[in-house]
């Protein structure tokens, strides 16, 4: 459904050296081509649905970079995400920046904050960081609020930038398809190149990893900047594709839904926020369509997932191919 | 192959003639509901959706709107712009809806407003308090029924200046809110009557329960009132905690009380509070509201509606007259019908101004008493401010609209 769906292989844990860890192109172009189709044919309200699994399967992947690989919890990320989308609007309707020069500004000014909270939380480890990056997150989303003669407040900013570029649904599809697959190919090699390779040791070991030259603050602050980045594409696509930011956007509601899917996706596979995505957002439309107490509905079949499958839907998919498929 | 084919074909034969059977026969008008059924404003949405429930099955058992019946898709945003939008999206596309409705929260209806605009589907907003929505960012099809803040505002200062107070404390929440309703407070007041002074001016942080430094603060100045730009957790701890201050005996407070607020808080509201309400049921002295608040109580085991069922079943009888003067749902005929005519609400006549697309609808100003006929305290002696006195100004309104195109 989503670009790289299922069919990176997926074994973060234990990397051996002399693996490859190389890009499953056919499968990589078979889900976008399959994706592309599905966007073209569906009716508009499947192709919105579509538009925002992609965003979120990004958002949730970059997310993932930290939780599975860097070692570090993050319970501020829609910080990021929704700075991508301020970042657009600020820099249009303060900076008279043009469309194009602001879908730039926004995942920067993302990776901007991720280097001075990232600067600040890989001083600590454990939920020691973990509530530095949520206090961060808490200061921020007070800021966007509260300064409304700059952020709009809570009714937010609109009318920077037409919705999904006023492209038809469709063909912002498209781009959003493009932009995610590249990003999270981006991620991909980043986490299966040396640098990965040495997130992922600090990861696991950060005092093995330091016997080896690679200090833990350093290595987690690159970490911290790149998933920020992307959470910042992530949320620069989302303001994009609503024509608006609102503080939600940076909101806990919004971290919540990231982790929620990253845990649901599987922890430790690269794949987590991309089935996590699809998976969380279906159950998110379909159960808030047929029940009223919805949350309720979601939490149950979270812990249901969680008791069952503890490796989340990346592990149930690896079992699952490891059974019917062919041998590796 | 061909068996195969003949039937799809007889299939698609038959879903045709069905549907349009179906069509021809029912044809309601239909209007997609969005609110915040669930998360921050689900507290204060419930009585807005049983009470245009009510209204629905009022205007359906005569006969509907334009000779049509009228349906209604309820759909939740749980309270989050995106999750708005996404529904209002559905509502359009999926179910054809010929109008929007609902809405809570300013954000959510910020985030469904361009949407109307997008598609030419008229929104009209039942709960909403932001201005920006008709104003700053107004199209012909978005329409406001309640007084927004910038009215809010006004209303405020019209009754201030009725009162003696010429030493007032501001009190406002810090965020759009509370900023926006002070700001216009202040400058119309200023203009009403001049030599009332703002001795200060102080901003509780959103979801601050202990307000005992701004009590002391506001106390300092020895006003003759404080105007607190409050809601929920916020009027709750003002009056409470103002208490061991002898707050209310040391000079007068103005605060947002909506029934939610009496029914919650009960008792805990002494008497002399002077309060504002967008729709107080108690001091609705028509037949209609009588009538309606009977209706609701039977319904709902005696629960008496909320400001928001008043505002909700009012917007669910424009919408339905609008449609009957209009002949249907084109938009723009619904727009000139809502403008060219005056509404017998619940709240007295109303009117809409082409303009922005908002109604004068008033506010409502009192000071709290406990009394035998609820089991909560209401407001007596309530002042009814027009909109007509408190709609924003032609120029006001251009020159928003034009900052907001900038």
């Amino acid at each position: 459904m989503t670009p790289g769906d299922g069919t990176l292989r997926d074994s973060a844990s234990a990397p051996k050296r002399g693996d490859t860890y190389s890009i499953n192109w056919r499968l990589v172009l078979s889900v976008v081509v399959l994706q592309s189709i599905l966007l073209v044919v569906s009716p508009p309200l499947v192709v919105f649905a579509l538009i925002e699994v992609m965003i979120f399967a990004l958002y949730a992947s970059a997310l993932n970079l930290l939780l599975s690989f860097s070692g570090m919890v993050s319970f501020g990320h829609a910080v990021y995400f929704g700075l991508g989308a301020y970042g657009l609007a600020l820099s249009i309707t303060h900076f008279d920046f043009p469309i194009a020069l602001g879908i730039i500004a926004g995942p920067l000014v993302s990776a901007f904050f991720g280097l001075v909270y990232g600067i600040l939380c890989v001083q600590l480890t454990a939920i020691y960081a973990a509530m530095l990056t949520l206090a961060c997150a808490e200061v921020t989303f007070a800021v966007v609020f509260q300064w409304f003669d700059v952020t709009g407040g809570d009714s937010g900013i609109s009318g920077h930038v037409p919705t999904m570029l006023g492209l038809e649904p469709y063909q912002f599809g498209l781009v959003v398809l493009c932009v995610v697959t590249v990003a999270i190919l981006m991620l991909w090699r980043v986490v299966y190149s040396p640098l990965g390779l040495t997130i992922r040791a600090v990861g696991q070991n950060p005092a093995r990893a330091a016997a080896l030259g690679h200090g833990r603050k350093s290595v987690q602050l690159i970490a911290f900047v790149i998933s920020a980045f992307f959470s910042g594409v992530a949320g620069t696509l989302f303001g994009i594709f609503h024509g608006n930011v609102f503080p939600d956007y940076v909101g806990i509601l919004f971290t919540v839904d990231g982790l929620l899917m990253v845990v649901l996706g599987g922890l430790y596979s690269f794949g987590a926020g991309i089935y996590g995505a699809i998976v969380y957002k279906l159950l998110d439309n379909l159960a808030a369509h047929y029940f009223e107490y919805w949350q309720l509905v979601i939490g149950c079949i979270i812990v249901i997932v969680v008791l069952v499958s503890p490796s989340g839907i990346a592990g149930l998919v690896r079992r699952i191919v490891s059974r019917i498929g062919p041998r590796r | 192959m061909h068996r195969r084919k003949l039937l799809q074909i007889s299939t698609a034969l038959a879903l045709a003639v069905g549907l349009g059977g179906a069509a021809q026969a029912a044809d309601p008008v239909k209007i997609g509901y969005v609110g915040g059924i669930s998360g921050a404003c689900g507290g204060l949405t419930h009585s807005a959706v049983k009470a245009m429930k009510i209204a629905l099955e009022e205007i359906n058992a005569a006969g509907g709107a334009a000779g049509r019946q009228v349906e209604v898709i309820w759909r939740d945003s749980k309270t989050k712009p995106d999750e708005g939008a996404k529904q209002a999206r559905d509502l359009i596309l999926t179910e054809k809806v010929d109008l929007l409705t609902g809405v809570c929260s300013s954000s959510v209806f910020m985030a469904i407003n361009p949407i109307s605009q997008q598609y030419g589907v008229p929104l009209i907003s039942a709960v909403s308090g932001t201005h920006k929505a008709t104003v700053d960012f107004g199209h012909p099809f978005v329409f406001q029924t309640q007084p927004h803040t910038l009215m809010e505002g006004k209303a405020l200062a019209e009754y201030a200046a009725q009162q003696n107070w010429n030493n007032i404390v501001t009190m406002g929440l810090d965020y759009e809110w509370g900023r926006t309703t002070v700001k216009v407070f202040t400058e119309e007041l200023a203009k009403l009557k001049p030599e009332v002074k703002i001795s200060k001016q102080l901003w509780p942080r959103i979801g601050e329960t202990n307000l005992t430094s701004y009590i002391t603060a506001a106390l300092a100045e020895e006003p003759d009132a404080i105007m607190g730009v409050l809601f929920g957790s916020g009027t709750n701890s003002l009056i409470k905690q103002g208490k061991s201050y002898g707050l209310l005996e040391r000079t007068k407070l103005l605060t947002f009380l909506s029934t939610e607020s009496y029914m919650s808080l009960g008792k805990d509201i002494p008497d002399g509070v002077h309060g504002w309400a967008r729709g107080p049921f108690y001091a609705l002295g028509s037949d209609k509201a009588k009538a309606f608040v009977e209706k609701y109580r039977n319904a709902h085991d005696g629960e008496y509606p909320n400001d928001w069922g008043m505002l909700g079943y009012d917007a669910m009888y424009i919408i339905a007259q609008g449609i009957d003067a209009a002949g249907g749902t084109d938009p723009e005929k619904f727009r000139q019908a809502l403008g060219s005519m005056t509404f017998d609400t619940m709240r007295g006549p109303l009117k809409m101004r082409m303009l922005d697309n908002t109604f004068n609808a008033p506010s409502y100003l009192g000071v709290t008493k406990m009394s035998d006929a609820y089991p909560f305290p209401t407001m007596s002696d309530v002042a009814v401010i027009s909109g007509d006195v408190t709609l924003p100004s032609e120029e006001t309104v251009k020159a928003l609209r034009a900052a907001a195109a900038k």
